[in-house]
């Protein structure tokens, strides 16, 4: 697991302290719902059917116990004394109040954990296997290449506005538990015949209203390629993905 | 032919609480659907809305919705997204409003 440095404790920390100041400014009315909407979807909260939900990235599912207690208390302070894992292994609060956004975040980067691009149409939260690195079939654990994907995706300046939320999962095993043909980019660890590693990349896979399942595009991706290949295929979205019509725009 | 107007009444939700809220005929803001103005023609629901979203900074996305008499004769949505907006959560029912009355 990923630790902080210095300087990723204070940009956490600062985004927090921006979004408290964006938070009282909507409170005090100083910045429209139509102004205050990008700002807090930036931070995971969205205003659903019955109250805010805020959504906290969990990267390629792995927790400590330091931060699952924090999840839990923020959960009985904060909240209903529950939250909901997702799917793409993030972890959502249905209840929070607005007010009590700021101080959430404060308690989610005390324990190195943040809601960035958790939404808006960005690189989201990297999924991978639940069995990482404990699973029996598995070729190679997925979890740093995992890691390394995010920490390319991360505030990257060039995939911040993307046509669409874009999704990358990855497995390590032939059993495919990450469901990696329904990302936008799922990759498969292999090794070629001379035991190297790389990937089988897949692309335009996805689920919502219109599911597909992603076409393979490159059978064997040496590892050193990766990020090149996927910053390619990134590009290509960018330019030519819809923006016009977001139902059709993966 | 042209549909039938059914009543209709405004809601949205609480900037503070993001709690499902519904306008009323005092010119507020009630958390309770029973509290809620009824517009019965069209104009009259124009003037519902156009009073509505004077609340920018208390009450966030105002929108009409339709309304019906349920079997208990008292005012509910028409549909039934709207009526999970007056209980909660359909998948758990310890969850949301009904978990805290059973007159919803």
């Amino acid at each position: 697991m990923y630790d902080y440095t210095e300087f990723d404790r204070d940009f956490v920390h600062q985004r927090v302290a921006e979004f408290r100041e964006q938070v009282e400014r909507r409170i005090d009315g100083s910045l429209t719902e139509a102004e205050f909407l990008p700002l807090r979807l930036r931070n995971g909260l969205y205003l659903q059917l019955h109250a805010y939900m805020l959504r906290i990235a969990v990267p390629y599912g792995t927790l400590n116990s330091r931060k699952m207690r924090q999840l839990a208390m923020i959960a009985e302070r904060w909240d209903k004394g529950y939250g909901h894992f997702t799917t793409r292994q993030n972890i959502q609060f249905n209840w929070p109040k607005l007010r009590d956004v700021p101080d959430i975040l404060e308690a989610l980067a005390d324990v190195e954990m943040h809601s960035i691009q958790t939404s808006g149409n960005c690189i989201r939260n990297v999924t991978a296997d639940h069995f990482a690195g404990a699973a029996a079939d598995e070729i190679a654990d997925p979890r740093p290449t995992a890691e390394l994907l995010r920490q390319w995706s991360t505030d990257h300046p060039e995939f911040l506005y993307l046509p669409r939320k874009f999704k990358i999962g990855i497995t390590g095993s032939p059993n495919d538990r990450a469901v990696t043909k329904s990302h936008d980019i799922g990759l498969r660890m292999l090794r070629d015949a001379d035991g190297a590693p790389g990937y089988e990349v897949s692309i335009g896979g996805g689920l919502g209203r219109t599911p597909m399942i992603g076409k393979v595009v490159r059978g064997f991706l040496p590892k050193a390629d990766l990020l090149p290949y996927l910053e390619a295929i990134l590009q290509v979205y960018n330019l030519n993905g819809r923006r016009d019509n977001k139902f059709k725009a993966p | 032919m042209a549909r039938k107007f059914q009543p209709q009444m405004a809601t949205g939700n609480d900037l503070l609480e993001g709690d499902v809220v519904y306008f009323t005929s005092t010119g507020d803001w009630s958390r309770h659907i029973g509290d809620a103005a009824l517009a019965v023609n069209p104009e009259a629901s124009e003037d519902l809305l156009k009073r509505a979203s004077a609340f920018p900074n208390q009450v966030v996305g105002v929108y009409l919705v339709e309304s019906a008499i349920d079997e208990r004769w008292r005012v509910a949505p028409a549909h039934f997204r709207e009526t999970f907006r007056t209980r909660g959560p359909s998948n758990y029912p310890q969850h949301g409003r009904q978990a805290e009355r059973n007159d919803v």
